[in-house]
């Protein structure tokens, strides 16, 4: 072993009971472990939040949705949409979107009706469940508001235009199949699905024409160059792009102010190592007297900046994996759905955030630690030895 | 001047220059957390007091709700004005696209001076509305267009045209609050209770109350008033999971910027412990001549708050300085499109700064006691044995 690291570690597991050196440098190892654990949960919380939102979305919404630019029906006969669907046909479904008022009883509320052929994945957690005519999968807050439960009828009716007579009034009803619950208000309140056919019926669709198509699979990008006027193609992320810039500019404020937390604990690095070289000047100048390098004093208290580095690292990390993982399994912490998008806190594990805020602090301590050991080469051993 | 405090000083001039060097760290750390502390609690405060006046701007401080007469109501002390509402969900159509609103009708003549809506246009007088900016935007529509209003709830089931009345957008208000720049639909009584047929009177009254009115004696003297037919709710009632929500959210950022206290605390004791090793003779002497326990510690203490409770109160005077010059002159933009202001608001408590300084003269009281307990419990012999 070499001298340097052998000297460190004695310096940091000290025989001696209630070693000052080694007190300072566990006490600066759980400052940093506790500012990287801030660190890395506030990480986490934002990816979280982000790939909660963004499952949610694209699971509801499709990867993306093919529409007529002023939102009028679309012919599925169509020639230049006829050939598109042709060669994709397996990651294309047909939709029917419109406004209707949902009744029981006395309770009315408007909907957001989407007529389509299979549940999204989020509801059914079976991406093939289909739904049949005559009924409805409605959102929880929707079904609360309504006073409704699984297997209730309800009526839809449909706000006639103006133009039209009084008979193309048209009021359904269907049985709730299932009541859904995505945490996400804007589809909990307000979206409810029923099969393509009643939605064609309802809103007065003919049998090939659609509202729109969504998209299915994620990997066809150059759908959006084979698309032309009148049609346009649009992801859940453009869709949604505000709630995402919201996301990002959230995101600074809390870096900064949990990297406080971990610049608190970087501080105390330099005062601990500053520290031990006053409290072991003796010995150093004992040891310059005897001709050790001043280099090699230096890497010893570089060894042990290193050594805080790493274990708040590893204390920090695992104390954060371990909080995530606890909340991720047993859903401790709750937060208000009616405010947030979700009913908990998004914990997730983002390797590529965590991975930086590790290399990161491992370097300013490195700097921390680096930055007291000037004194070293101004330590005369004359004076060192002289004060004792 | 008392001699633990003498020696409290002189313990700490004498420190050789790098333990000084640390103690200013340990003064960095406190005054970074107290400066964090009262600049992220002002920012939470002042958006909500932003939040909270826009609501109470919407929805007047108290509602009563069931068939009540407005004049039993304006005879009580302390009411400022009152607004007597119908609210329905209803549609709104343009063309065709519809949107199901919430429509609210209420007495036009007094909207002016009871709600606080930042308002483009006029309020509405007969067949007129008033409608949020989302709705507009997404509708297309501004001042002065037409649209169509009616309540399907209201039509019974039997055939019939939809009985739609045709009305002229008289304003559009920007609230920026939850979603009600797009839920909100403002009508006259007038109109509301053609709309409304199935309704036979009012839904309730809003109240709002003179400054420094205590709400909640009010709500007992109206529910001694008109009973138990009724109910009565304040503002916070209605708001309930939002303020619940801040309230966490105020909570989660004190916990977690006390972990900025706690690491300094760490730096703190550090600090402290190294003096202690350096001045256990001096200790051990003064043990010798009869210096009780907790003099000793009272030393430490007074050694802890010397040099952490400046950099609190540095950091506390920063914090407040930064709130009251944002305040002046809103230096720190914030984008206008995502948080409805301008500028960055800051709001101070008194409440809050006593919170902060309790907190962090907790911690370095904490971090001194521990820090000095080993040496006020010392042997005066190992004391004197460890003197070299």
């Amino acid at each position: 072993m070499p001298f340097n690291l052998r000297l460190a570690l004695r310096y940091l597991f000290s025989p001696n009971k209630g070693s000052f050196s080694s007190t300072a440098s566990w006490l600066a190892i759980g400052g940093l472990s506790i500012g990287i654990t801030a660190l890395m949960l506030t990480a986490s919380i934002i990816h979280g939040f982000k790939q909660v939102i963004s499952e949610k979305l694209s699971s509801f919404e499709g990867q993306g949705r093919i529409q007529h630019i002023l939102g009028n029906q679309i012919d599925l006969t169509n020639p230049t949409l006829d050939s598109l669907i042709q060669s994709y046909s397996k990651s294309f479904s047909p939709f029917v979107r419109g406004v209707c008022m949902v009744r029981s009883g006395a309770h009315a509320d408007g909907v957001l009706i989407e007529g389509i052929e299979s549940l999204p994945k989020a509801i059914s957690g079976n991406p093939n469940n289909k739904i049949i005519p005559g009924e409805i999968v409605v959102g929880i807050g929707l079904a609360q508001e309504l006073k409704i439960e699984k297997g209730d009828k309800v009526f839809l009716q449909v706000f006639s235009s103006g133009s039209s007579s009084p008979f193309s009034r048209k009021i359904k009803p269907v049985m709730v199949k299932e009541v859904f619950h995505s945490g996400l208000q804007e589809y909990d309140k307000t979206l409810a699905y029923i099969h393509l056919d009643d939605a064609r019926d309802l809103f007065g669709f003919e049998n090939n024409f659609v509202s729109g198509m969504i998209l299915n699979d994620a990997n066809i990008s150059m759908i959006r160059k084979e698309i032309s006027y009148p049609y346009f193609y649009e992801s859940w992320r453009e869709r949604h792009a505000l709630l995402f810039e919201w996301i990002d500019i959230q995101r600074w404020p809390a870096y900064i102010m949990f990297g406080l937390i971990a610049l608190v604990g970087i501080v105390n690095i330099i005062a601990a190592i500053a520290m031990i070289i006053t409290e072991k000047s003796g010995q150093i100048g004992i040891l310059m007297a005897q001709g050790t390098q001043r280099s090699t004093l230096k890497s010893v208290f570089m060894i042990q900046g290193g050594f805080i580095g790493l274990m708040g690292g590893t204390i920090g990390g695992l104390l954060s994996m371990i909080i995530i993982w606890a909340q991720l399994k047993f859903e401790i912490l709750k937060i208000p759905a009616e405010i947030y998008f979700m009913d908990q806190i998004p914990f997730s594990f983002d390797y590529p955030a965590f991975g930086l805020i590790l290399i990161i602090t491992f370097i300013f301590c490195m700097v921390a630690s680096w930055w007291p050991t000037k004194v070293v080469t101004a330590l005369n051993p004359a004076i060192a030895l002289g004060y004792e | 001047m008392n001699w633990e405090k003498k020696v409290s000083k002189r313990f700490s001039e004498s420190s050789r220059r790098q333990v000084w060097f640390s103690g200013l760290f340990s003064m960095i750390g406190m005054g970074v957390g107290c400066f964090a502390m009262i600049v992220s609690l002002s920012v939470m405060n002042g958006f909500e007091t932003l939040v909270h006046s826009k609501l109470k701007g919407f929805e007047g401080d108290l509602r009563v709700s069931g068939q009540v007469s407005e004049n039993d109501i304006s005879e009580l002390d302390g009411i400022e004005i009152v607004m007597p509402f119908m609210e329905r969900r209803g549609v709104i159509e343009d063309g065709n696209d519809k949107r199901v609103v919430s429509l609210k009708a209420v007495d036009v003549a007094k909207m002016a001076q009871f709600y606080n809506l930042p308002l483009r246009g006029e309020s509405p007088k007969i067949s007129e509305v008033v409608i949020g900016q989302d709705l507009a935007y997404r509708l297309g529509k501004d001042v002065g267009d037409e649209i169509m209003v009616y309540s399907p709830i209201d039509q019974s089931f039997g055939f019939g045209l939809t009985p739609k009345t045709k009305m002229t957008i008289s304003g559009i208000f920007s609230t920026r609050i939850l979603d009600y720049d797009d839920r909100f639909v403002f009508l006259s009584l007038h109109d509301g209770k053609k709309l409304f047929k199935r309704k036979s009177g009012l839904d309730g009254i809003d109240i709002r109350v003179l400054k420094n009115i205590n709400i909640s004696s009010l709500k007992y003297n109206l529910v001694q008033k008109l009973g138990d037919s009724v109910a009565i709710q304040t503002w916070e009632d209605l708001n309930r999971s939002l303020v619940e929500a801040m309230k966490m959210e105020r909570l989660g950022t004190i916990v977690i910027l006390s972990l900025i206290f706690l690491v300094a605390a760490f730096n703190l004791a550090a600090t402290l412990s190294l003096i202690s090793v350096q001045k256990i003779k001096e200790v051990g002497i003064l043990k010798a001549m009869g210096a009780p326990t907790e003099s000793i510690q009272k030393i430490i203490i007074r050694m802890g708050f010397n040099r952490s409770g400046k950099g609190a109160i540095c950091g506390f005077i920063l914090g407040i300085l930064l709130a009251l010059v944002q305040n002046k002159f809103g230096w720190i933009p914030i984008p206008s499109d995502i948080y409805f202001i301008d500028a960055l608001p800051m709001v101070l408590f008194p409440k809050d700064l006593y919170t902060v300084i309790f907190i962090s003269f907790m911690f370095i009281l904490l971090a001194s006691f521990i820090a000095g307990r080993k040496l006020a419990h010392t042997q005066i012999k190992d004391a004197l044995q460890w003197a070299k």
